[in-house]
């Protein structure tokens, strides 16, 4: 659990090869860490573009609400950020990462992830989930 | 950052990255500069022979590289980096956008007769 907050300037001086990896997660480790319970999926897609839209699990926080809504983050899961692709969620993850958090951006994106969990698919994962809670 | 967040909302996102397209426009009128901020090692694999390369960690210690008058247009291979880029540079005032679609869609994009179009 990460719980120090880091200074951006230190932060951009340490990014490494391994932080260029750590930065993002797939889809299957995320429909695996999320069915565990270990992460927290955040859609921070503005609220309009969340009524036209969203998927069935996870929550939504806007990206330019998250500094006043970090209450709602569970320090103690992998928060993983999520948008259309993956440029906001980028922003997302970055803000979370500096004030402490362990999280990740969804590289393949929201457009994927539904592109991805279509028909059986789809019936699998949500089956899993329900199983799982 | 605090404040930068914040300020993002739907009418600010398209502020904050250039199309190819407009890039080059600008390049060519000599209004913005090309930051690559890759890691040398990917850097060496292939090169852009236009614009500044400074890997994105070496930032803060080089700023003095970067003109101040022109738009500073900040490239990674995709967009991810380069979003971080921005927004470092973004927090220490310089007037900057990252580039969408990235390196390898401006490489794309300079393909054959279309490579003219970038005045180097």
């Amino acid at each position: 659990m990460q719980n120090k907050t880091i200074d951006f300037d230190t932060y951009l001086k340490g990014f490494d090869y391994q932080e260029r990896q750590d930065m993002k997660i797939q889809m299957p480790e995320l429909f695996e860490l999320y069915a565990k319970g270990e992460a927290q999926v955040i859609d921070i897609r503005f609220n309009e573009e969340y009524e036209a839209w969203h998927v069935g699990f996870g929550d939504h926080i806007p990206l330019n609400e998250l500094p006043d809504r970090l209450d709602e983050i569970d320090k103690s899961k992998t928060i993983v950020t999520m948008c259309p692709h993956y440029d906001r969620s980028e922003i997302a993850r970055l803000f979370l990462k500096l004030k402490g958090y362990n999280a990740r951006y969804l590289n393949d994106g929201m457009l994927k992830v539904v592109d991805y969990l279509r028909g059986d698919k789809a019936r699998d994962y949500m089956k899993k989930l329900q199983g799982a809670k | 950052m605090q404040a930068f967040i914040k300020n993002v909302i739907p009418s600010e996102m398209n502020n904050m990255r250039i199309e190819i397209d407009e890039f080059i426009e600008l390049y060519n009128a000599g209004k913005c500069e090309l930051v690559d901020i890759r890691v040398p090692m990917e850097t060496k694999v292939w090169q852009v022979n236009f614009g500044l390369k400074i890997p994105a960690p070496e930032l803060p210690e080089r700023l003095n590289e970067l003109p101040k008058d022109k738009l500073i247009v900040v490239a990674c291979p995709k967009s991810d980096r380069s979003n971080m880029a921005r927004m470092w540079l973004a927090t220490q005032g310089f007037e900057v956008k990252y580039l969408s679609g990235g390196l390898l869609g401006l490489m794309e994009h300079l393909k054959g007769g279309k490579a003219k179009t970038i005045k180097i």
